[in-house]
């Protein structure tokens, strides 16, 4: 082992006993919560892209249509940080929407170990995102796309398609429509 | 220990400790003013319908107190909130020792961090690298500037040499398809919507030949793991600055996830030489 790290944490000792068991403390958390697999900044959990992935020829499309049909396209080099919230949150939306009741996907696991204890069922309730916040996303979708786009939205699509990959093709193989703004937002909560 | 043998483990860079902190704050102000333009500052958020909080405790926690009401919804208070982020470093970077403003701006980038992850319904590390370099603005004398920049860079190792080690622990590693399968989850949306570009014909090439893709994100695996070696000798520095652009570049283009924040990560690799030449054209970055 070099050296140089070795060299590092002497000197700290010797230099800046407090800051040498600051260093202490910030590695052994940081090595507990990688151990238990919890991220609290600022301890990081540097594990992205590190489970394997399917490889699938099949994947899915969001396309964002309004008003007289214009497609909402944003992927110029410089606009990633523009677009990413609209794919992060119509995914998170659509698993959402399709539970049956509408409720936070990412609540599902708690909200069933916690069961019928009234307490965590409370602090369940309060802390994922309720139904209403979820229908209320197609409206605050239409609010932060007029943001990013400039101009008023009277009405707007999204669609999901399935695409397959044929070679270096792609075909589309079915199409939905997740939000049809205003009319089909009301249908589905009604339906659900 | 002799001065000279410490001087070769701790790079004494206090004498350029206003220009490092001017120059992260000169970047950070330009990650802001992009999120800016991009509409992902509090008051742009619009009172994000949603939350997805995972088992995030910072995110229980945020949930828990209410503070999107507070801070998102609220339509003057998120713009404070807003105003508040791009102010705190630019007094900062006329007051680079003030400790107030230092603790401020620890706990506001901590605080946008947990914000910005709530409405993207995201788990995103994109922050991070602002969060950790803002703790520098603590040291007060220079022995300890010099000793938690160095601890800085040693932590930067550790991030990407932890990066690595998850992909085997977890078997990224081991799936030789890797490259392909993220590649299609990850570009497929632009693939559809841009046929006729440029970039999709470069992909198209690339979707012909997905070994290459395999093989691209084994060496990416392997630069997360050479940065192992900035643990043992610093003459790889510069290098080690260098593929971490790189890597992050080739990431947003093959990944499409765009870690721009992280490019300032390379400070801390930065030989004296680097900051020596940089005071001698703007000394004005230096200025006490």
């Amino acid at each position: 082992m070099s050296p140089q790290k070795i060299t590092y944490f002497k000197i700290l000792r010797q230099q800046h006993p407090f800051l040498y068991k600051v260093c202490c403390c910030i590695l052994f958390v940081y090595i507990c919560l990688n151990i238990v697999r919890i991220e609290l900044p600022p301890f990081f959990l540097f594990a992205m892209y590190s489970v394997p992935v399917e490889n699938t020829d099949t994947q899915s499309v969001y396309e964002f249509k309004y008003n007289d049909g214009r497609e909402w396209k944003t992927h110029e080099y410089w606009n990633h940080h523009k677009r990413m919230t609209f794919y992060y949150t119509i995914d998170f939306y659509t698993k959402s929407i399709d539970m049956d009741p509408p409720q936070a996907a990412d609540g599902v696991k708690f909200k069933n170990w916690v069961k019928d204890n009234k307490i965590l069922k409370a602090y369940a309730n309060k802390v994922y995102a309720t139904s209403d916040e979820i229908y209320s996303y197609p409206h605050w979708l239409k609010n932060n796309m007029e943001d990013i786009l400039g101009e008023k939205i009277s009405k707007y699509a999204v669609i999901k398609s399935q695409v397959g990959y044929k070679g270096r093709e792609l075909e589309v193989i079915s199409t939905d429509t997740i939000i049809h703004y205003p009319e089909m937002s009301d249908v589905r909560r009604e339906s659900k | 220990m002799s001065a000279e043998s410490q001087n070769k483990s701790v790079r004494p860079v206090h004498e350029y400790e206003f220009l490092i902190k001017r120059s992260f704050l000169i970047g950070v102000i330009v990650f802001y003013i992009y999120r800016w333009y991009s509409q992902i500052m509090p008051h742009q958020l619009d009172g994000f319908s949603m939350t997805k909080i995972l088992y995030y405790p910072e995110l229980h926690l945020y949930k828990f107190l209410e503070l999107d009401n507070i801070l998102i919804e609220h339509p003057v208070i998120s713009i404070i909130y807003s105003v508040l982020l791009l102010l705190i470093p630019v007094i900062l970077l006329f007051k680079p020792r003030n400790q107030i403003f230092s603790w401020a701006f620890i706990f506001i980038n901590i605080l946008y961090h947990t914000t910005h992850t709530a409405s993207l319904t995201h788990s995103v590390h994109f922050w991070m690298p602002v969060i950790l370099l803002s703790w520098i603005f603590l040291a007060r004398k220079a022995t300890t500037f010099d000793l938690v920049w160095e601890g800085m860079r040693y932590y930067i190792c550790l991030i990407y040499t932890s990066a690595f080690l998850w992909k085997i622990i977890n078997g990224a590693f081991f799936q030789w398809d890797f490259g392909e399968a993220v590649f299609k989850n990850n570009l497929t949306t632009y693939y559809f919507l841009y046929p006729d570009s440029l970039m999709s014909r470069i992909y198209g090439f690339f979707l012909e030949n997905p070994s290459l893709l395999n093989l691209g994100s084994y060496l990416g695996f392997l630069v997360e793991g050479f940065f192992v070696i900035g643990f043992f000798t610093k003459k790889f520095d510069l290098l080690l600055a260098l593929l971490l652009i790189i890597l992050h570049h080739l990431l947003y283009l093959f990944v499409d996830t765009q870690f721009v924040e992280w490019y300032i990560l390379i400070l801390p690799f930065m030989t004296l030489n680097v900051w020596c030449q940089l005071n001698g054209r703007i000394p004005q970055l230096n200025a006490h």
